[in-house]
């Protein structure tokens, strides 16, 4: 009975992750003209692509930290407020909103007449073009992860023993020592969680490069979006796809926490 | 072991009942003659135009959009059934080669004999057996005079100029963007001369600087709101952009520039073939290409039409230049598959190495 | 030195009133139970002197210095939790280094440190393992160690030994016991258990509702307990209400019996409890009051009777006697068996009127 339960999500896994992956690999051998040929891999590791790997990593790295950064210490407080639900909620409400609402929106927020520029008219300060920029890029990025890595890292500190807490205290550790040597190893499952759930998509972005970084930020994904679509190369394109999904896999084998084994 | 080989066989299993699924689907498609499946660009089109075209003929229209000629031409591979498309110049070349046209009856077109004699008979479709022109314009350059002072913009070399910090967009597509540079050295933009290209890649290098980003429907929002100074843009879209933002000014560099074209065809997988020459007819007609000029608000083909227009419309020499303009300007050719690519390459190239 | 004084202790958790007017001096170098039902603010009142919590007012002192201000982590205190609170990220060895590392003692003491607090708590062959490989008697001895290794001065347990199974509980308790005599540091111990206490402490504070009902040692609150609720919470008890006639000499249902208190008026209605082990079967009329046999469970130890007097009242008795339910007999005990409770008497007052008439009758 439990085999007959599972064919619906077995179907659906063949169907839409495990033959596309098949049909992805077979693509990324063929060329142009449909001929199998190693062409793309060798192309891939030529210098640009590589330059392009890294500069997506690059990227992704640093969208990952600032998230960490701002999201570990939200956490953190949220763990210590009364209604903690209810803060909860205000961070996760923009995740129901579609993300390319949420990027337009910033463009009016970050655009030469937008709010923030009026702001700084207000104040007799110049206007700063924040649109396009690497800025703007790295802003609205990590505002579209905040809520992702903010509830695993929540969840853990949440559920960490408060009695460990007290213990600190008791065998004479200052609030700032049981933050490093209890609540933060404690919590590290959470933040690697996080760490995979921000780090991976980064890597893909490529309608907030277009959008909100006038394209001057390449990603993977950009480099797909491309070949796919205006180059029509499905080859090269399948191929910088293979290579994303085995860095995806590497990130997740780096990051895996102790519970899960893949 | 078991598991693997089920996994692998129902796998094959679904995947093959699909493949069947989809082409059982497309084959049952309607081939009544009382509709007509229209495939355009994106707001190219009155849609009282269409509703005057179906209330004429008794012809019901199912129209569709694309948003870029890539995109439309996966379809039509796909052998999707469309009875009338629009693909731009260089796209109708491709689409010979690869036998996805078919040939349109002068006969059943009376109203060929409104087009502009000198967009007939063009280099990618020497005998219009396969097209008609339907709207054209250049690409050229966009910008606010204000913000932008002393500079005239007559050569393309000014878009390199040291004040444009940080202020030029450009369009995201390797021909227009590729194709200014090479006009900016006197090169054909139909080049596949490796030297050529390799001052192009230098040159555009230079331009890094400058640039605020690649982009696409984008530039309108931002060229709107004066957030960057100056694009290089389509004609077309220029226009849309000047209806809002009155200080913005459009020239064509003296050098010359790209004359597009975007055309009507018809697909080989049309099925009403008769319903299609009507529409194309019909798009041809005086006041229907008059009508929706004013709508869509590119340069019209249409010599009927555009003896009607505005004065000021057409007088604006920045979007009906005048003959010794027209004689600088080039018609995309198609590259074929790998120029195309060593194109679509240089610009990825090029967009990685800005920061 | 470290004596633990607690001056007008009030906590208020909103608008609950937990700890009410509390005044105590521990002493130090003993073995001190807290002992009570839940809610009676034992748990809160440790916490209080770990600096967990802050008392919403009154005074705490650890000998001269007042301590109201001074947070958790810089009292020279430790705690055993109830639920040991070891750090699941570090090993044995570890957890019991926390501490040490803490105060930037050095490597070379730290570590004959660590081991002699391994030695002492039998946990030497446990250096290097994970928490999570612990039972539940190791784990609490991990604790313990964490604890001592820092040297405190007192060491506070909350409920320590409550997850353990019985027979653990019991080999614990002597280690526990010899520790504290080994360390000399005082204890202060926390439980509901009074079995526990009877058997751990140097002396016993019994709570109620916020207030110490009565402190002092095992024996004296096992055997004169102040009241029926100290009586009742400490051993099993049987109490009568009965009338005092003159010093040495009550009246249980009418009838007078001799016993050992005094000092009450005469006429006062008090209690008189009788501990089940302090009473004999005899023979009908032959002892103080005829009874009928209830009921009879066999405890191993002894035999649980219960009985009934002719006024209905329901006496327990723990004997190794052997007796048939429904047979008729009479209970018997000795005059010192009896206790004399003056209900509403207050500790001081009952301390001294003790003091007064011990030995006397």
């Amino acid at each position: 009975m439990k085999r007959v339960l599972a064919l619906p999500y077995l179907l659906w896994m063949v169907v839409f992750v495990i033959l596309p992956v098949f049909l992805m690999i077979y693509y990324s051998f063929n060329d142009m003209s449909g001929n199998l040929t190693l062409q793309n891999y060798a192309e891939f590791l030529s210098s640009n692509y590589i330059k392009m790997t890294l500069n997506s990593f690059w990227y992704a790295f640093l969208i990952t930290v600032i998230t960490l950064i701002v999201s570990y210490p939200l956490a953190l407080v949220i763990s210590r407020l009364k209604h903690k639900t209810f803060w909860l909620l205000i961070i996760i409400i923009p995740t129901w909103i579609n993300i390319l609402l949420k990027t337009y929106a910033f463009i009016g927020i970050l655009g030469i007449n937008g709010i923030l520029n009026s702001v700084l008219e207000k104040f007799g300060l110049m206007k700063i073009q924040l649109l396009f920029s690497d800025f703007a890029f790295i802003t609205v990025a990590v505002y579209i992860f905040i809520p992702f890595m903010v509830l695993p890292i929540f969840n853990s500190i949440n559920g960490i023993n408060k009695n460990l807490i007290w213990a600190s205290y008791d065998l004479g550790a200052s609030k700032w020592e049981a933050l490093t040597k209890v609540i933060i190893p404690l919590s590290l499952e959470g933040v690697k969680s996080g760490i995979q759930i921000t780090f991976i998509p980064a890597l893909s972005l490529f309608m907030l490069s277009r959008l909100v970084a006038g394209n001057k930020v390449v990603t993977l994904g950009t480099a797909i979006e491309q070949q796919f679509l205006t180059n029509e190369n499905w080859g090269m394109g399948s191929t910088v796809g293979v290579f994303l999904i085995l860095f995806m896999v590497f990130v997740m084998l780096v990051t895996r926490t102790k519970k899960e084994s893949i | 072991m078991r598991f693997l080989i089920t996994l692998i066989a129902s796998s094959l299993l679904v995947g093959g009942l699909f493949l069947f699924g989809t082409k059982l689907l497309n084959n049952t498609s309607s081939s009544e003659t009382d509709v007509l499946f229209v495939y355009n660009w994106g707001e190219y089109i009155d849609p009282e135009l269409i509703k005057q075209f179906t209330e004429e003929t008794g012809i019901r229209v199912v129209y569709e959009t694309f948003d870029s000629n890539e995109a439309m031409l996966v379809k039509i591979k796909q052998k999707q059934r469309y009875d009338v498309v629009f693909p731009s110049e260089y796209t109708v070349e491709k689409m010979k080669k690869d036998n996805l046209l078919l040939p349109i009856d002068p006969d059943k077109i009376p109203n060929i004999k409104n087009i502009d004699e000198r967009f007939l008979g063009l280099s990618f479709d020497p005998g219009n057996e396969y097209s008609l022109p339907y709207f054209w314009g250049t690409v050229g350059i966009l910008y606010n005079p204000e913000t932008t002072t002393g500079m005239d913009f007559s050569t393309w070399d000014s878009v390199w100029d040291e004040s444009l910090l940080n202020d030029v967009l450009l369009l995201d597509g390797a021909r227009e963007t590729i194709g200014f540079v090479l006009n900016s050295e006197g090169h054909s933009l139909n080049s596949t001369n490796k030297e050529e290209l390799d001052q192009a890649k230098q040159k555009l290098e230079k331009l890094s600087p400058n640039v605020r980003g690649i982009v696409g429907d984008e530039i309108a929002s931002m060229m709107k709101e004066n957030e960057a100074k100056v694009a290089v843009v389509w004609s077309g879209m220029a226009m849309d952009i000047m209806y809002e933002n009155e200080d913005l000014i459009y020239t064509i560099p003296q050098e010359g520039t790209n004359l597009w074209f975007d055309t009507m065809a018809i697909p080989s997988s049309a099925k009403n073939i008769d319903g299609a020459h009507q529409f194309i007819n019909f798009l041809l007609d005086k006041n229907v290409a008059l009508q929706n000029t004013d709508w869509v608000g590119y340069a019209t083909p249409n010599q009927a039409a555009f003896k009607e227009l505005d004065e000021e419309v057409k007088n604006a020499k920045e979007f009906y230049p005048d003959k010794e303009t027209m004689e600088k300007l080039e018609v995309y050719r198609d590259l074929g598959p790998e120029w195309t690519e060593y194109y679509n390459e240089l610009l990825l190239e090029f967009k990685m190495s800005l920061d | 030195m470290t004596e633990i004084r607690l001056q007008n202790i009030n906590q208020y958790f909103g608008e609950t009133h937990i700890l009410k007017n509390i005044d105590f001096t521990f002493l130090e170098g003993k073995f001190y139970t807290i002992l009570g039902p839940s809610g009676c603010g034992k748990t809160t009142l440790l916490k209080i002197i770990g600096g967990f919590v802050n008392q919403t007012s009154g005074d705490l002192y650890f000998g001269d210095k007042k301590m109201n201000e001074i947070p958790a982590n810089k009292r020279q205190v430790n705690t055993v939790f109830q639920d040991y609170a070891l750090f699941p990220h570090l090993n044995v060895y570890e957890n019991v280094a926390f501490g040490l590392k803490i105060k930037k003692v050095s490597k070379v003491e730290r570590e004959a440190r660590i081991k002699e607090a391994l030695r002492f708590t039998n946990l030497t062959d446990f250096k290097y393992r994970d928490i999570e490989q612990l039972s539940g008697g190791q784990k609490q001895r991990v604790a313990i160690a964490r604890a001592i290794v820092n040297e405190p001065d007192i060491l506070l347990l909350d409920e320590s030994l409550s997850a353990l199974d019985h027979n653990l509980r019991v080999d614990m308790q002597y280690e526990l016991k010899e520790l504290q005599q080994k360390l000399g540091i005082t204890f202060i111990f926390v439980t509901h258990d009074q079995e526990e206490a009877l058997a751990l402490s140097d002396e016993i504070l019994v709570m109620d509702k916020g207030h110490i009902v009565q402190a002092g040692s095992p024996k004296d609150i096992y055997d004169e307990p102040l009241n029926k609720y100290v009586a009742d919470f400490i051993g099993e008890s049987n109490i009568v209400e009965g009338e005092m006639l003159e010093d040495g000499k009550v009246s249980i249902y009418g009838r007078a019996y001799e016993c050992v208190d005094g000092g009450v008026k005469s006429g006062t209605p008090v209690e008189i409890m009788v501990r089940p082990e302090d009473i004999v079967l005899k023979p009908l009329e032959e002892g103080h009051l005829n009874v009928t046999v209830d009921s009879i469970l066999f405890r191993g130890v002894h035999y649980e009777i219960c009985v009934l007097d002719e006024d209905g009242y329901e006496w327990v008795i723990h004997t190794t006697q052997k007796t048939e339910e429904g047979k008729k007999v009479s209970i018997y005990f000795d005059k010192e068996d009896m206790h004399i409770m003056v209900p509403g008497e207050k500790e001081d007052e009952f301390n001294e009127r003790l003091e007064l008439y011990e030995g006397i009758l």
